[in-house]
Formats: C-alpha cells, sequence, structure tokens
C-alpha cells in the first residue's frame, strides 16, 4: 500500500491544473434559455477537445486521451477544485452514449459518431426508462417492428434529460414481444429530429428545465442503426455498467470535500437565531458538520481503494454500488445541513448561490441522487446480493 | 497510489488470524454472567509476544520487527475480528513511547510480554504529562505493572504503584477495566507531540473496523440460513437494506484506516485529520453494526448464546479508549 504519486502523475497533476486554469469559462453555466444552455455546453465541450481533453477515459483509437485509473483521479479532483463546469448536455454523449458505441458499435458508425461527440458537434440522450419501467428496466415496452430494412418505432420513454436539445438518441426497443424480457431488446441510435417524435418538457422541483418526456408515433429509424444483434440490447446496454461501477462518480465524490468545507465556513460566520452566536460554536451544528466531513472524506478513501481494486482486475466489481449509495446519502445529508445552516435566507430559492453550492436550490436538486442512474432502493439490492451474496427475494 | 494489501500484508493478516480462531475463538458466555478467569492467560499472551505482535512496528534497532503501521493496522483489524482480549493497544503504543525515548530495555520488556501495560484514558481530557493528577478510565488493567496515557499533547508511561485503581463490572465481560485515579503520577516516559495519539487513533480504527466487518459476516450468514415464511430471512429487503448499510460502512472505514495508516506513516500534512477520521468512522461502524447484528439476529441477538452482543460491547469499549466521540468530532471538524 502506498499514497505516493509518481514524478509523471505530479507532471500530469500540474498540466491539469494549468490548463483548466487558463481555459475554464470565466462565466458560470448559464441557466436560462436551453439552447443558450446547449451553445454554452458544446462549446465548453469544443474548448477540452482543442485542448486534448475530450473523452479522457476513451481510447486513443477513438480520439479519446486514454487516460488510466489514477490519471483519471487527478483529472477529477483538479477539475472538482477548479469548479469546471458540469458536463450538461454532453453528459450522455461522453459517459454512456459514446462508451457503448466503442464497445458495441460497427467500425462505420464509430466513425460518423465518435468524432461528432468529442468534438461537442452534437448532444445525446438516454432513452431508456418509461413509464411502466424505472427500477425494472427490462419490462420496457416501447414497440419497434422490423419493416423492410428500417424499424417503426411506437411508444413512450421518460425522464430523459436533454431532448428537448438533443440530436440522437440511445434508444432501448422492444423488439421480440414474444421472448424472455431480457431477450427482446434490441439497442438503437435514434436521430432525434426524425418525425413522428414528440417532446415534452417535464419541469422539476430544482426548476430545471432539462427532464424531458419522449413520444414515438412510428417513428422510422433505419435498421442498420441497430447497435449489436436485434434483440440483444440488454447486453450492448449493461456494457457501460463497468463505467458505472468504476470511477463513473469520481468527480461528484469530490466535489462533495468542496462543498463541505464551504459550508464548514459559513457555519463559522453565520449567526443563529440569538442574533450572536455563531452555527460553529454551537456543539449540535459543528459536530453534525464534523460528521459529515468525516463520511464524506472517507468516501473519498473509498474511492481511492475502488481505483486500486480496479487496477487489478479485468472489470470493475459490484463495490461500486457502495460508492454509489453513500454519494447520494451524503449529498442528501449535506445539501439537508445546508439549508438548516441558511436559516431564513433558504427562502430565497437560489439566493446569490445559484449554479451549485449551499442553496435551497441545491436541496432541492439533491433529491435526484438516490433516484438517477438507478435509484438507491436498487443500489442497496445490489450491494446485499451481490457483495455480500444475500438471497434474491 | 495503491490501497490494497500487498501479498506480504495478506500473509501477516492469515497468520494472524489463523492464531486467533485456533487459540481465541469468539464464544459466548451462555449462563456465566460474570467474569471469572482472566482477561488472557499467561500462556497465551507469552504465545502471542513470541509472535512478535507487540514489537511489529518498532525500529529493529530497538528491538522491533521494524515493520511498519500499515502492518500494525492488519494486525489490530484481525484482533478486532477475533474480539480478542489481551493489552495489544496499550502495549504497541507503549512500546513505541519506549522506543521514542531510547529505552530498549523497557521496548524489550513490554515486546516480551514481560510487563503488561493498561490503557488508560483521562474521563476528563487531562493530557498526559510529565507528572500527572486527574480521573483515568483502566481498560486491560488485569495483571498491568503500567498504564499508559495518549493525549494530543503527548503520551506517558505511569508506574500502576502510582495509580489508585478499582475494577469495575466491566461491561464487556472479557476484559478487564478500572476506575483509577493519579495524584502527581510520575512518568517514567513522556513523549511530546501527537505522533503516539495518531498512532493510537489508527490502532483503535483498525480495532473497530475488525469488529465491524465480523459482526456484520456473523448476521450476513445467520440471515441466509434462518428461514421464516418458508424463505431465508436474507431474502427480505427490510434486512437487505440493514446489510447494504453495514458493507457501506465497513467499506468506507477500512478505506479510511488504510489511508489514515499511509498518511500518519507518511507524516502527510493533514495526517491528524486523517486519523481522526479513521477514528470516527471506525467506531461508528463497530457500534452501528453490531446493533443492527443484534436485530438481525432477532430473539438469539438478545443472548450470550449468540455472538452480536460481543461485538456490541467490544466497540462500546472501544469508543471510549483513547478519546470519546465529541472529542474527536471536535478535533477533526478544526483540522484542514
Amino acid at each position: 500500500m502506498n499514497l505516493e504519486f509518481t514524478v509523471e502523475e505530479k507532471a500530469f497533476r500540474e498540466e491539469v491544473r494549468t490548463w483548466l486554469a487558463e481555459n475554464k469559462p470565466s462565466e458560470a453555466r448559464p441557466d436560462s434559455d436551453d439552447m443558450v444552455q446547449r451553445d454554452f455546453d458544446l462549446a465548453w465541450q469544443r474548448k477540452l477537445y482543442d485542448g486534448g481533453w475530450a473523452g479522457i477515459a476513451w481510447p486513443k483509437a477513438y480520439g479519446g486521451r486514454e487516460l488510466g485509473n489514477i490519471a483519471q483521479l487527478i483529472w477529477h479532483e483538479e477539475y472538482a477544485r477548479a469548479r469546471a463546469p458540469w458536463l450538461g448536455a454532453n453528459f450522455v454523449g461522453i459517459n454512456h452514449g459514446g462508451p457503448t458505441l466503442i464497445a458495441r458499435a460497427s467500425e462505420e458508425h464509430k466513425a460518423f459518431h465518435l468524432p461528432k461527440i468529442l468534438k461537442g458537434e452534437v448532444v445525446w440522450c438516454q432513452g431508456f426508462s418509461e413509464p411502466g419501467s424505472g427500477s425494472d428496466l427490462a419490462s420496457l415496452s416501447t414497440r419497434a417492428v422490423v419493416d423492410g430494412d428500417q424499424l417503426v418505432i411506437t411508444g413512450q420513454k421518460i425522464w430523459t434529460s436533454f431532448a428537448h436539445v438533443a440530436d440522437y438518441q440511445e434508444l432501448l426497443v422492444r423488439t421480440d414481444p414474444n421472448a424472455p424480457k431480457h431477450k427482446g431488446i434490441s439497442w438503437v441510435i435514434c436521430d432525434m429530429h426524425l418525425p413522428g417524435i414528440t417532446i415534452r418538457q417535464i419541469p422539476t422541483i430544482n426548476r430545471g428545465a432539462e427532464f424531458c418526456e419522449v413520444f414515438y408515433d412510428e417513428v422510422r429509424v433505419p435498421l442498420s442503426n441497430v447497435v449489436g444483434d436485434l434483440n440483444d440490447g440488454w447486453s450492448v446496454a449493461m456494457s457501460t455498467l463497468a463505467f458505472e461501477r468504476g470511477t463513473g462518480f469520481m468527480s461528484s465524490i469530490i466535489e462533495l470535500s468542496t462543498t463541505i468545507n464551504e459550508l464548514i465556513e459559513l457555519a463559522k460566520s453565520k449567526k443563529m437565531i440569538d442574533g450572536k452566536s455563531k452555527y460553529f460554536d454551537d456543539d449540535e451544528y459543528r459536530r453534525k458538520l464534523s460528521a459529515l466531513k468525516a463520511e464524506i472524506t472517507a468516501l473519498r478513501s473509498a474511492t481511492y481503494r475502488a481505483i486500486s481494486r480496479n487496477m487489478r482486475q479485468s472489470a470493475p466489481g459490484p463495490e461500486g454500488s457502495i460508492l454509489k449509495l453513500m454519494l447520494s446519502d451524503l449529498t442528501q445529508k449535506l445539501a439537508r445541513l445546508g439549508v438548516e445552516i441558511l436559516g431564513f435566507d433558504a427562502l430565497d430559492f437560489a439566493g446569490e448561490r445559484r449554479g451549485g453550492g449551499v442553496s435551497s436550490a441545491n436541496w432541492l436538486g439533491s433529491f435526484a441522487a438516490s433516484l438517477g442512474g438507478g435509484t438507491t432502493e436498487i443500489q442497496r439490492n445490489i450491494v446485499s446480493e451481490r457483495v455480500l451474496g444475500m438471497p434474491r427475494g | 497510489m495503491d490501497l490494497m494489501q500487498s501479498d506480504e500484508q495478506n500473509e501477516i493478516q492469515r497468520t494472524v488470524a489463523a492464531f486467533l480462531a485456533e487459540k481465541m475463538p469468539v464464544q459466548g458466555h451462555g449462563h456465566d454472567q460474570a467474569r471469572t478467569a482472566p482477561e488472557i492467560s499467561d500462556e497465551l499472551w507469552a504465545a502471542c509476544c513470541v509472535l512478535g505482535w507487540l514489537g511489529l512496528g518498532v525500529p529493529e534497532s530497538m528491538g522491533g520487527v521494524g515493520y511498519g503501521l500499515t502492518e500494525e493496522a492488519v494486525v489490530f483489524r484481525e484482533i478486532g475480528r477475533g474480539v480478542a482480549p489481551g493489552p495489544f493497544l496499550p502495549g504497541v503504543l507503549a512500546a513505541h513511547v519506549a522506543a521514542a525515548a531510547g529505552d530498549a530495555g523497557l521496548v524489550q520488556q513490554i515486546v516480551s510480554g514481560e510487563i503488561r501495560v493498561a490503557m488508560a484514558t483521562p474521563t476528563h481530557a487531562t493530557p498526559a504529562a510529565q507528572s500527572f493528577s486527574g480521573e483515568l478510565s483502566l481498560v486491560h488493567v488485569e495483571k498491568a505493572t503500567h498504564a499508559l496515557v495518549v493525549s494530543p499533547e503527548g503520551a506517558a508511561i505511569y508506574s500502576m504503584d502510582e495509580i489508585s485503581a478499582r475494577a469495575i463490572d466491566a461491561v464487556d465481560m472479557s476484559l478487564s477495566i478500572a476506575s483509577g485515579a493519579a495524584n502527581a503520577a510520575k512518568a517514567l516516559h513522556f513523549a511530546s507531540g501527537d505522533a503516539i495519539y495518531r498512532r493510537a487513533l489508527v490502532l483503535s480504527a483498525a480495532i473497530s473496523v475488525g469488529l465491524a466487518l465480523e459482526v456484520m459476516r456473523t448476521a450476513v450468514d445467520y440471515s441466509k440460513v434462518r428461514e421464516q415464511f418458508g424463505k431465508p430471512i436474507g431474502s427480505f429487503q427490510a434486512l437487505k437494506n440493514y446489510a447494504a448499510y453495514m458493507a457501506a460502512r465497513c467499506e468506507l472505514a477500512e478505506s479510511q484506516l488504510f489511508f489514515a495508516a499511509l498518511a500518519v506513516e507518511g507524516n502527510f500534512e493533514n495526517a491528524l485529520g486523517e486519523a481522526l477520521t479513521a477514528r470516527y468512522t471506525a467506531t461508528e461502524a463497530a457500534r452501528l453494526n453490531s446493533e443492527h447484528a443484534i436485530q438481525m439476529h432477532g430473539g438469539y441477538g438478545y443472548t450470550t448464546e449468540y455472538m452480536p452482543y460481543r461485538f456490541a460491547t467490544r466497540a462500546h469499549v472501544v469508543e471510549r479508549m483513547i478519546a470519546v466521540r465529541p472529542q474527536v468530532l471536535d478535533e477533526l471538524v478544526r483540522t484542514s
């Protein structure tokens, strides 16, 4: 065991730190107009591309940086420290759709799509969940019927972030309704500008506007847009699981450390209801802050250990679900404690802290942490069944 | 950067675990509700000392084995897993105090098991000093000739002759505990600074991590075989929720334990903060995991014929050694 970074790794950290300091946008991510936001996200992606930082985890053969686990850790640590912008509309393309194409798509699809994602020319979204298929994703019922060299798609998807500004979608459809539920699904590249697609934005409790539902009325997609084999879409969708269990949450975990330190600083200046004593001087609040800081620090250590473990095995194990579970819990605890310390300032939705940090907007946004990317209940099942070997219900 | 154990560290772990499983298996007290047997027999204590457990991290030049804090943490995690009796923690820490003072003779007496040291925790956070006056909580006090006080300001070894100790009915029936007091007790050795304190935080955290891991294993194993409503109770989501958080606490606390061990060993800038974090997360994991393990065992968890109470009571004691929860939290939040 050791905690040392090599000379090369230290030099790499310097390189990242310098580049981010010189290149990260000076203005915050806009929260007004959808297209303005899309433009901001894509411009940042283009800047990352020009700097050689697009797709840090992608193979070099497909234009990525192909950083190892430790270099990715360094990147995310510096990214969080620099408070560089959230990937926003680029998230699915870079972290899910793109890696899936790399793992399973034809060379033709890869050559067409991957450079566009890396250069920030297109936005991808994810069409997985449906109104009737949430945690039980494999029960999805959006139908796709083969008609000559086309698939005709009819149905509905939901919780599709950025669908309203997206160009492409990684879409799961049922191509064989008679097969067992995992065996009749196909993974399709869907052009979001096709006729028959209707998009409705769903307002969210943190006043976000990126959440959408998507309706498909006999949408015709070329059969050649199926990635992997027809009816083998479940395994295609699962091929990026390794990413999610590996280093996918690293940046959010590191960001928690920054936010708890900000909150501790706030507690040192913020006066309690008596108008005199500070929150930090109150035993109860100080110790709550301390306990939370401890848990967040330990989650960082667990991330380091997950990386160490990943370096010794070909695919990340189910232990990664522990990171996701605790990230969700701690994100919510931190947001909750934040609004408690804000006192009456918490009545202002975002206050002066729009765009992150400690605010009621952040508290409302934190409810997503235990819902998105697999609910907390599902993560607990994964941990108890696959890490501890408890019997399935 | 690598937080996984080396082959050599795995080997140390295996050796210690095998010895403890054979010589001191975890047992329930059954109807024997008061401590009668000694905390640890002379033969067993001597056998552990022969294996070099007490001098593992002491430099070879001072008569130790010359490993680091990380290897010591590996050993103490097994001591926790086995809920082992015996004054291992104060012994190892006192050996470091003696080594720092250049007293090879005392190091030798401690690591050979010739003398035993009790863990003395000031009940009002009185710092260790050349001369100590104050009330103490003494654990592993049986046959102890010396007592060790560890505080952020320094660590000191005192003779038990200068401490008045009154044995109490120990909450953990496998341990000897006393309440005591000293009036101007003179330190045999006093090591100024927080080096021993950091080590004590990490090693007590290691015991707690071992407790948390093993009590989780007993509860999870039990949930796989105990059947109700025609199926193993471990298939019910309510129990899985307990178990998932047990595993999460273990993973975080164990990762933090080794992060802290390395940070303290490498004298990192925030080594104290890392050690306090390890101590806090590990003691929480041990306490909460043993509480949930009792619940998962149903009525059996309430008996001294099943093991969860052994872990719960030991966790309870470790949480009150060296420093208590509010102290740990108050120091932690002030580190960077």
